[in-house]
């Protein structure tokens, strides 16, 4: 490895976002200054994969950070295992392209230097969440993540709905974070430190565990659901798609919502020897769940950013799902395998979706249309990402989710598989929809009237991006060795024999709604159709109910309490000499005088 | 012991009169001179606590009290200042008027 690369990896992001304003004196250094640190900071990243093949562990030195003799110590360091240096390939590989894309999707756009100042924190701090040995600093770069995406989705603040969002976006991860904090507290109190590795080993000593100790993973997985955004807390990520689209490619496809599913990584690998049979099933049971319902929304969703958002909670439930099948670092690798796959794809997908934002000014599907011969390479990238997505073979989502799939299958629990191959099904119709109605069909009259183009510096990272999509499949025995883990997956002709008919029922189904318009469009305008057409447009009326009870309710409250603060200054002495001589007669009655 | 006694109590005094003065006047130039009335309760508890029998004097307090003394002033004038702006937009120093103010 490069030499420093645990730390020069995350470091160099974060120092370079606060050089933003020195580079931001020439015009020409402040675009290209992000983009070349970008790519630096990823040549960092991939230097370190060779080391952690050979498995010489990286001898990381700890730095004594805070320190109050007897009372707390923290040490805080690097860590370069299997599972934090391919997270940190992931964000910074995935990350540069990013950058490079926005240089062109945001050439035209005011405040800039903001602009590259967050993407740089963003980029560092994931970096730094996911390479660091502790879950002190873990929590510090958890926030200044949910920071830079508050800052990030209401980049354009001029619009009151983006500000909404990044408001929204913040205070909804920040229900999550208080409890991963509380987890983290307790871990301290009862542990006595903060990093993994003395978790781990204290652990192992405890094996009954103490009743408290064993709360602490529930607590990590609520963080883990606010941050990844699933189901209780997913309301967050749809709303985040008012940012720019390179912000909504970096948010879901290389940070953010994977802090969660690195936790949970994470915190399966020091808690795999104890398996605590509620923190699987919990783990299952979320995954499984936010799959099959957020992929029902984007069913109904006319925003093309939005189905792209709902399939990725969709994407990181499945994630959720693989992890909780069982304890063991195989769970991990199958389920890191398809956070590769996912993000590759999904940066693919929301880039394609990017350069037809971009240019037509609106992201209503139904003002689209018939695309295809004005951005041909877009459409390319966008059909192979689309079948990536909906696992056919031989992209790399056909083999992440087979690998999910098989291990559903082998645990013996028959819900879960009935729950994958509807998951299936519902992707593979809300993922060919989009397509059919963005670049199919008849272009529309706004469409006619819009010149779509299609610059240099946004279609190269779709290239790269598609060139992966087909490569990285083929990667999972390798995959599997560098994650330690024997790989003994062959395809099972029952699992593809399911898969099979999940494709074919989601694709016949799209085919008579869609090109043969056969059931008819007023069809789904009324009675039982409409109603339920009408609910997933709704989201299943999650926000509907969060805004009455969290927005109107407490404010609601909020006013019934202000009527206790008249503001007539007498009063408000009268209460405090009232308060003072209670205390008096307190003392003096209990004699602490 | 006299000394200590004699200047709580003065103190007491003090804050009790400076206390009855807020509750009980609208007048805002009043009220800040009840405050006022308020500090040099406590400044005199200071350096009655800090005074001993033998005489000896500790620097400390004393400065600590000659420097709350300067600060007092300056609370008075930062809230007569104040008076003024309020008087100059309402024509008038009743303090119920400053409930516009809130939200």
């Amino acid at each position: 490895m490069l030499p420093y690369s645990p730390i020069i990896v995350w470091l160099m992001p974060l120092v370079a976002a606060f050089l933003m304003p020195l580079a931001a004196l020439n015009r020409k250094v402040r675009d290209v200054f992000p983009v070349v640190v970008g790519f630096a900071s990823a040549v960092f990243a991939v230097s370190m994969i060779p080391d952690v093949l050979r498995g010489a562990p990286y001898a990381h030195p700890e730095i004594s950070w805070i320190r109050i003799p007897g009372i707390i110590e923290a040490r805080v360091g690097a860590l370069a295992d299997p599972l934090s240096v391919f997270m940190v390939t992931v964000v910074s590989c995935i990350g540069a392209l990013i950058l490079l894309y926005s240089m062109g999707y945001m050439a035209n756009e005011k405040g800039k230097t903001r602009y590259w100042f967050f993407m740089l924190l963003f980029i560092g701090s994931m970096s730094g969440l996911v390479i660091t040995d502790n879950f002190l600093t873990l929590y510090i770069f958890w926030e200044m993540v949910g920071l830079c995406s508050y800052a990030l989705i209401g980049f354009w603040y001029d619009r009151p709905e983006a500000r909404k969002a990044g408001m929204k976006a913040f205070l909804v991860t920040r229900v999550g974070d208080v409890f991963l904090l509380a987890g983290i507290i307790f871990i301290y109190l009862n542990v006595g430190s903060f990093s993994y590795s003395a978790v781990e080993s204290s652990l192992s000593i405890l094996k009954p565990l103490p009743a408290i100790l064993a709360t602490v993973p529930l607590l990590l997985l609520i963080g883990a659901i606010g941050k990844s955004a699933q189901l209780p807390l997913h309301v967050w990520l749809p709303d985040a798609m008012e940012g720019p689209t390179p912000v909504s490619a970096l948010i879901h496809a290389a940070t953010m919502v994977n802090a969660g599913v690195y936790l949970m990584a994470r915190t399966h690998l020091i808690y795999s020897a104890l398996s605590p049979g509620v923190w699987l099933n919990a783990l299952i049971w979320v995954g499984a769940i936010t799959a099959l319902l957020t992929a029902t929304m984007a069913l109904a969703s006319v925003d093309i950013k939005r189905v792209l958002a709902y399939s990725t909670i969709s994407q990181i439930g499945l994630m959720m799902l693989a992890l909780g099948l069982g304890a063991g670092s195989g769970f991990v690798f199958v389920s890191q395998f398809h956070l590769m796959s996912h993000a590759i794809f999904k940066a693919l997908l929301f880039l394609c979706v990017g350069v037809l934002v971009h240019s037509m000014g609106t992201r209503d599907m139904r003002q689209m249309g018939g695309l295809r011969k004005v951005a041909p390479i877009t459409f390319i990238a966008c059909v192979i990402g689309m079948l990536a997505l909906s696992g056919i073979p031989p992209l790399n989502g056909f083999w992440s989710k087979e690998f999910i799939f098989d291990a559903a299958m082998k645990t013996g629990n028959y819900l879960v598989p009935i729950f994958f191959v509807l998951t299936l099904a519902v992707t593979m119709a809300y993922s060919w929809r989009l397509v059919i109605l963005t670049f199919l069909g008849e272009k529309s009259d706004y469409a006619k009237n819009v010149h779509v183009h299609e610059p240099k510096v946004m279609i190269i990272p779709l290239i790269i991006l598609s060139a992966f999509t087909f490569v990285t499949g083929f990667w999972g025995p390798n995959f599997a060795k560098f994650m330690g883990v024997p790989l003994e997956f062959h395809v099972e002709p029952l699992t593809l024999m399911l898969s099979t008919v999940a494709f074919l029922a989601g694709g016949v189904s799209l085919y008579f709604v869609y090109v043969r318009r056969s059931p008819s469009p007023e069809y789904f305008g009324r009675g039982f159709a409409g109603s339920v057409q009408k609910l997933l447009a709704n989201g299943y009326y999650f926000d509907r109910v969060y805004n009455a009870i969290f927005v109107n309710g407490l404010t609601a409250g909020i006013q019934k309490f202000r009527k206790t603060h008249p503001g007539i200054l007498n009063y408000n002495i009268l209460l405090i000499i009232g308060g003072l001589s209670a205390l008096v007669i307190m003392f003096l009655l209990v004699g602490g005088l | 012991m006299m000394t200590l006694d004699v200047s709580l109590i003065g103190s007491f005094a003090l804050i009790a009169v400076g206390l009855f003065c807020l509750a009980t006047n609208r007048n805002m130039i009043m009220m800040v001179i009840g405050v006022e009335i308020m500090m040099n309760g406590s400044i005199l508890a200071l350096v009655g606590l800090a005074a001993s029998p033998t005489g000896l004097l500790d620097p400390l307090p004393q400065s600590l009290a000659i420097m709350a003394i300067a600060i007092g002033g300056s609370v008075a004038a930062v809230g007569l200042v104040m008076i003024t702006q309020v008087y100059r937009h309402y024509k008038t120093l009743d303090v119920r008027e400053l409930k516009k103010l809130r939200l």
